[in-house]
């Protein structure tokens, strides 16, 4: 027993450690030199700061549940039947998710989406789909399709038989996936200021406004402490539901798929079809501007003396994904490990902790990092500070589609296998980490591709003049001349193959690869 | 009276049940029995309606329901891994299939028959391998279907429990008169819970009757290597 | 894209197309930098081996091997340039940074921002004795600590042919925005989010005054002005000739040039120009951070980025104008566009006093 508790906190430790050197303390620094500062004084910025408070919460609400509706008929397409094209659809879907703001921003823009709250919401189902699409599908293509067979049988119909059989089955994921948007859509900066037009402000917006433009630190440090109380009080009321609710239930190590035929396949056709369509709208403008400038492509690779050889930008981005993964699986897996083997308090506070950096300000991490992160030795503007915080980012992802599957796991394979006198180290290992091996794989994915497309977070990190894709593409878009677009176009279309080709190829991975060494 | 006539099924363009007639008097207890592969399984969810036939009809007291949805046939089926779900109780289980107003009698009284009374509150995971077994076989019966199908009921048992359980689900189902088929790959097993047996092998009926009739006039050797 | 058509005569380095074993080399350069994880600890010593040179992200993206190798060739101290965002991002970045300094030189302080680098006591005194070569209307400093490397005209950009086709006079001031013949086809960018966006207002505010100016944005709103987030959501999601529905939109002076050095056919004449009313000029500086181990080649790097080597790659590379007006100005910014003859300028002072006030201002103003 005293070596099992050992073992349980060793593991605790390495994420423990990484979460409070890289985000509590750096957080907490700039934020207690700001909040010491900081007095009551204008007039007015109660109501201020309710409106947009108010504001932030309302439409990350609205973003959620339109997000999972959107995304429910490609979940259901993908994650139960077998069709060709399904392995791209599901990476195709991936890829607004990388896009950076500003390219989708153009076309949105240019549709005519623009300076209403309705051009933010379809803004954030077009880049959060993916986070359901690919959350909720992982457990569901793992269900007992027995399940649902046996509901028809005691006489329930179709949609009584999902009403009361899958969707409360699906709950767990539906939770996780739903956390995450929302916490992406409560922290959304570039949408709201791009999208939304002037008109709008979200907390995140609004610290953005008050530390850089202005530098009222003070206001700025309490803006963000307003933004962590409310990450932290809808991450408290998830983890709770999630302790609650998540029960053992036997899930297939593979997924089982059916062949559709009359009625579903056309249905199946307008899920996957309505769907993809629909992300392809915005994305359509992309193609056409990269293919409509002359050598858009070729010029990428071809040593330019204002931005040098755009294609590099991918080596350097895909150089920081690999590391961000790396870091991001390794910390995620020990997390899930930990706040799956055991619930209560402890567990509850581990998770929610990590899930934190998702829903603070970039700001407040990037200026955080500066003032915290020179002992004890001086990381800032050190290389590996911008996949750190790729990584930061990308953990919750592997933390949320790995702890599910391993609650889920059935005791009776565990108690089987301590019958046979296998130490709990050796069971995870033997049991719990094959069958969580695709949800690795899930998580990896994800942080993979928030790594090859994030650019909030990093804006504010200082580092070295090394540009990723979105950086580079940003840099293009900030000039003028026809070329400059098409070669921003082009490699925006380059960043979205790179991002489906690898999300196609971690998909394809089997588990039982992983489950021998 | 079930009536099974020229059923085809293909999946994934193999040919799983070719023209498979049967017929299941009312009140009687068929066992099907074969190899593994054999298409029992797809039989029992041919006539279930879970898996769509390429051609034939499925007939009960002489009418046609091959075109009526899963939900509306009156059929029961106990999955062969039981197929419980998981985020329900024991009650949630065995009165999903029954209406609300009379479920709470209902459960209480296929709870009864299987021998476990009292078990409403118990989780599903709590449950030994016999128990789940029970609970699933009360799943079935508590809506009262016309025709009840069993999915090899005793696989994942051990051969003790096997044995004792054996006699009480022919016992169960002779005591509700039930008509039902029986799948199993096991010719004991068949023998004591059935009044009759199919033989089956790739996905064709080869032989129908009495044990101790196919023993003596087998239809082919592979009857008789099988069987013995 | 024509290569050879924009190479100016002062280049250190030919652009070649697809020069392979450089990009593999920089590659290899980057990978081992990151398997070193030398997080930058310089030697203690007068001469260091790298200065350190803090930047925001549109400078730091445009700096090749070749910007700062003259510098190295001369003094032997090679420059790393560190990212830091946006300039407002970074000379907070800066400021909170003070106790133990991020880098030894900053560079890419606007006007906007100077009196906050100024009154944080972040820079160090310096000034180059080059500073002799810029206009005295780019020296907004007093106090001898920043020293104005670059500057660039934010002005009104419109689409030569679309006011030729539809037969319609260009506008000459800045009133005849306010009729809806002007207004409904402009697009400005929220001063809220966006350093040109700030200027074009400031600009007004320099015209109208304190009295006028916000009556001026409630005409052009009436008369339906399009507000943009950003730059690029204005100029490639509005401007007329990349799809929008615009055909003036706020940019820069130097934009007519880079519509033709990035034109992706060859052209002689650029398809936009500049209106000469409503520009104002932002100046960027740089300094000397103070707590620099080594102050006096900081002072170097400082002197090399006003010297003619440097300063006559700037406007190709930024697309901004040099400082050192004994540099000559490639053909292209004198064939292509045109300077305003007397854009707008604010005190740094009286800037940094009134930005948030006047924000939000405008901000009720256009949102009402």
């Amino acid at each position: 027993m005293t070596t099992k508790r050992w073992g349980w906190w060793l593991t605790a430790l390495v994420p423990t450690l990484f979460i409070g050197y890289f985000f509590l303390y750096p957080v907490s620094r700039i934020l207690s030199l700001g909040l010491s500062e900081f007095s009551v004084g204008s007039t007015g910025l109660e109501a201020r700061l309710l409106r947009v408070g108010w504001f932030t919460l309302w439409q990350a609400v609205a973003s959620t549940a339109l997000t999972l509706v959107f995304a429910a008929p490609l979940t259901w397409a993908i994650s139960r039947y077998e069709f060709r094209g399904r392995r791209l659809a599901s990476a195709l879907v991936t890829v607004p998710f990388v896009l950076p703001t500003v390219v989708v921003g153009s076309a949105f823009v240019a549709l005519g989406w623009r300076d209403s709250i309705w051009a933010i919401l379809a803004a954030h189902m077009f880049f959060n789909a993916a986070v359901v699409v690919r959350t909720v599908g992982t457990l569901w293509s793992r269900l007992d399709p027995d399940l649902l067979a046996a509901a028809r049988v005691l006489g329930a119909s179709s949609s009584e038989a999902f009403r009361r059989v899958t969707l409360p089955l699906l709950k767990p994921a539906l939770a996780a996936a739903s956390s995450i948007v929302f916490l992406f859509t409560f922290t959304s900066f570039g949408v709201v200021l791009i999208i939304g037009g002037f008109r709008y402000a979200t907390l995140e917006v609004e610290i953005y406004r008050q530390a850089v433009s202005l530098f009222d630190l003070p206001l700025a440090a309490a803006l963000a402490v307003v933004q962590l109380v409310g990450v932290t009080f809808a991450l408290y009321l998830y983890t709770r539901y999630q302790d609650r609710h998540a029960r053992s239930w036997t899930l297939r190590a593979d997924a089982r798929r059916l062949r559709a035929s009359g009625r579903t396949k056309v249905a199946l056709g307008f899920a996957v079809w309505g769907t993809l369509a629909a992300l392809a709208i915005p994305l359509g403008g992309l193609i056409t501007r990269s293919l409509g400038t002359r050598g858009a492509y070729r010029t990428l690779f071809e040593n330019n003396r204002v931005v040098g050889v755009p294609i590099e930008s991918a080596i350097h981005s895909m150089t920081f994904a690999l590391i961000a993964v790396v870091v991001a699986a390794l910390v995620g897996v020990m997390s899930a490990a930990v706040i799956a083997s055991r619930s209560g308090p402890f567990s509850r506070w581990f998770d929610l902790t990590l899930m934190l950096p998702l829903g603070t300000s970039a700001v407040t991490i990037g200026f955080g990092f500066i003032i915290a992160l020179d002992w004890p030795i001086d990381l800032r503007a050190s290389y590996i500070l911008v996949p750190l915080a790729h990584a930061l980012i990308a953990v919750p992802f592997v933390v949320r589609a790995m702890v599910p599957t391993l609650k889920a796991i059935p005791s009776g394979l565990r108690e089987s296998a301590a019958v046979l006198g296998t130490s709990p180290a050796k069971m995870w290992w033997r049991i719990d980490l094959p069958i969580a091996a695709k949800a690795v794989l899930v998580g990896a994915g994800f942080a993979f591709a928030v790594s090859l497309g994030e650019f909030g977070a990093t804006s504010f990190v200082a580092r070295p003049a090394t540009a990723t894709m979105p950086v580079m593409i940003f840099r293009l878009l900030s000039r003028p001349g026809a070329t400059s677009l098409g070669m921003a176009m082009a490699l925006s279309v380059v960043l979205a193959a790179i991002t489906t080709a690898v999300v196609m190829w971690i998909d394809r991975l089997q588990v039982g690869e992983l489950g021998r060494f | 009276m079930l009536e099974v006539s020229q059923v085809t099924v293909d999946l994934g363009g193999q040919q799983v049940l070719k023209e498979i007639d049967l017929v299941v008097q009312t009140g009687e207890i068929l066992a099907i029995l074969g190899p593994s592969g054999s298409g029992k399984t797809t039989l029992l969810r041919a006539i279930a309606g879970l898996v769509p036939m390429s051609k034939g009809t499925i007939r009960w007291a002489g009418e046609d329901v091959t075109n009526v949805a899963v939900h509306r046939r009156g059929f029961g089926l106990m999955f062969q891994g039981y197929a419980l779900f998981p985020h329900l109780d024991v009650a949630g289980n065995v009165g999903f299939g029954v209406p609300k107003e009379t479920r709470r009698e209902q459960i209480a009284a296929a709870l009864d028959w299987v021998g476990l009374a009292g078990f409403e509150n118990r989780e599903i995971e709590e449950l030994s391998g016999g128990e789940k077994q029970r609970v699933a076989l009360a799943r079935t019966l508590a809506p009262r279907p016309n025709l009840v199908m069993l999915d090899e009921p005793l696989g994942a048992l051990d051969r003790s429990l096997r044995d004792r359980l054996v006699g009480d689900i022919r016992q169960l189902l002779e005591e509700r008169g039930v008509t039902a088929i029986v799948v199993t790959h096991d010719r004991d097993e068949a023998e004591a819970m059935s009044d009759r047996i199919g033989l089956m092998r790739d996905g064709k009926i080869i032989q129908v009757g009495r044990l101790d009739q196919i023993l003596t006039e087998p239809a082919d050797p592979w009857v008789e290597d099988f069987l013995s | 894209m024509n290569l050879t058509r924009i190479m100016p005569a002062q280049g250190n380095r030919t652009a070649l197309p697809t020069d392979r074993s450089d990009a593999v080399r920089k590659t290899a350069a980057f990978i081992s930098a990151l398997v070193l994880l030398t997080a930058c600890g310089s030697p203690s010593g007068t001469s260091p081996k790298t200065l350190r040179l803090l930047a925001h992200d549109s400078f730091a993206e445009g700096v090749t091997d070749a910007t700062f190798s003259a510098f190295t060739e001369e003094t032997g101290i090679g420059v790393e340039v560190i990212a830091s965002g946006d300039a407002g991002s970074m000379v907070n970045q800066a400021i909170l940074s003070r106790d133990n300094p991020l880098a030894d030189v900053i560079f890419g302080i606007d006007d906007t921002f100077l009196s906050r680098a100024l009154d944080n006591g972040i820079l160090r005194p310096f000034k180059s004795a080059l500073q002799d070569t810029v206009p005295s209307g780019l020296a907004l400093d007093q106090t001898g600590r920043a020293n104005p490397i670059d500057f660039g005209d934010v002005c009104i950009n419109y689409e030569k042919a679309w006011f030729e086709s539809s037969n319609t006079p260009i506008p000459e001031k800045l009133d005849d925005l306010r009729s809806p013949s002007y207004a409904a086809f402009l697009t400005v960018e929220s001063p809220a989010t966006s350093s040109p966006g700030l200027a074009f207002m400031l600009a007004t505010i320099e015209e109208y005054g304190e009295d006028g100016w916000l009556d001026f944005w409630r005409d052009l709103k009436n008369a339906g002005v399009r507000v943009a987030p950003d730059w690029n959501t204005a100029y490639y999601g509005d401007f007329h000739p990349y799809g929008g529905s615009s055909s003036m939109v706020v940019s820069y002076a130097s934009s007519p040039v880079a519509e033709v050095v990035f034109a992706d056919k060859p052209i002689t004449q650029s398809p936009t120009a500049v209106i000469d009313a409503g520009c104002y000029r932002q100046v960027e500086f740089a300094g000397v951070l103070e707590g620099t181990k080594y102050p006096e080649a900081a002072g170097k790097l400082i002197d090399f980025m006003l010297s003619s080597t440097f300063q006559q790659g700037i406007p190709l590379t930024w697309f901004v104008y040099p400082a050192n007006s004994t540099v000559p100005l490639p053909d292209e910014f004198v064939a292509y566009t045109t300077l305003p003859d007397r854009p707008a300028q604010m005190d740094p002072a009286k800037i940094a006093a009134n930005r948030d006030r006047w924000i939000s201002q405008w901000s009720r103003v256009m949102e009402g």
